[in-house]
């Protein structure tokens, strides 16, 4: 079966056809929530939030974008607003506690995409990752992030140039 | 762009990748998403919801009947025109007629008695 036909399938109410469509993503979508999220269970929360949220509108979506393209806005979505529960959270919570607690699933520390969260707002942020791991096109990246083509080029341009000014990047690039 | 910065950015999440395979081979999503999807939908209004509104209304509506047909208030049911047309009947007027009355009947008597006064002079002035 196609991957149209199990979204017309899955349109109609087929649950099995939908977790097919849940396999073919679940990684790539995941792998985009792990390095953005704070931590593991956020990320879980998210995937999790995603996919039930497509099934309730996949009769919303339009064929004129990829799959997984319309999952990354959907996702993003969802994750804008858990992020502003979390700035709320985050207030109540001590720097100690937060350092206590393990998760054994966290991104290793000098992973570059780790790295570079600290220089780059999560736009940028999001950029890069279409552009270079996603390799979306530019449409593409600018529906996901409802805006225009024009801002997609100019906010990469901007975030290539920042890493590129980044000192502590340049010093471990050559430690590699 | 530095190439080499680029080559490690997709080299770290291919990582990334990885990492992510095997959190969701422990993670059991199907289960998860299973029993989400499989939930029916929930009716927006249930039954008994209907049937309350539907009884509330009916009170209402006979309250409003009883309450108009005890006070015979019929205002409401009157045309604008009838009640445009309708002569003005305050309830003060009565009170202000008798109190016409009563100020100017004195003035009135003595004005009969002065006419009356005059009408016996001239028949004495024309009987000379």
């Amino acid at each position: 079966m196609t991957e149209q036909q199990l979204i017309s399938q899955a349109q109609q109410g087929a649950t099995h056809c939908f977790s097919q469509l849940v396999a073919s993503y679940q990684a790539r979508l995941y792998s985009y929530l792990l390095a953005r999220c704070h931590n593991s269970h956020d990320a879980d929360d998210v995937l999790q939030e995603t996919f039930i949220s497509a099934f309730k509108y996949l009769k919303t979506y339009d064929a004129q974008w990829q799959f997984s393209t319309w999952l990354f806005t959907i996702a993003r979505r969802i994750l804008s607003k858990l992020k502003t529960v979390y700035h709320v959270a985050m207030d109540a919570i001590s720097g100690e506690q937060l350092a206590t607690q393990e998760d054994p699933f966290a991104i290793d520390r000098n992973n570059i995409w780790q790295l570079i969260k600290q220089d780059v707002s999560p736009k940028h942020y999001d950029v890069l990752w279409f552009f270079y791991v996603e390799q979306a096109s530019i449409q593409e990246i600018a529906h996901i992030m409802n805006q225009s083509t024009s801002w997609v080029k100019t906010n990469l341009h901007r975030s290539k140039m920042k890493l590129s000014n980044n000192r502590s990047l340049s010093l471990m690039l050559e430690a590699h | 762009m530095n190439p080499e910065l680029e080559k490690q950015l997709k080299q770290d999440a291919q990582a990334i990748q990885a990492q992510a395979q095997q959190r969701l081979a422990t993670l059991d999503l199907d289960v998860r998403l299973a029993a989400s999807l499989t939930q029916s939908p929930r009716p927006n209004r249930s039954p008994q919801r209907v049937w309350l509104g539907l009884a509330a209304g009916f009170t209402l509506a006979v309250l409003v009947t009883v309450f108009a047909w005890q006070n015979q208030a019929s205002v409401a049911l009157v045309a604008p025109e009838l009640v445009a047309n309708k002569p003005i009947n305050p309830p003060w007027q009565p009170n202000a007629q008798q109190l016409e009355q009563r100020i100017y009947q004195p003035l009135h008597q003595e004005q009969q008695a002065i006419i009356e006064d005059l009408k016996a002079l001239k028949t004495h002035l024309l009987s000379i």
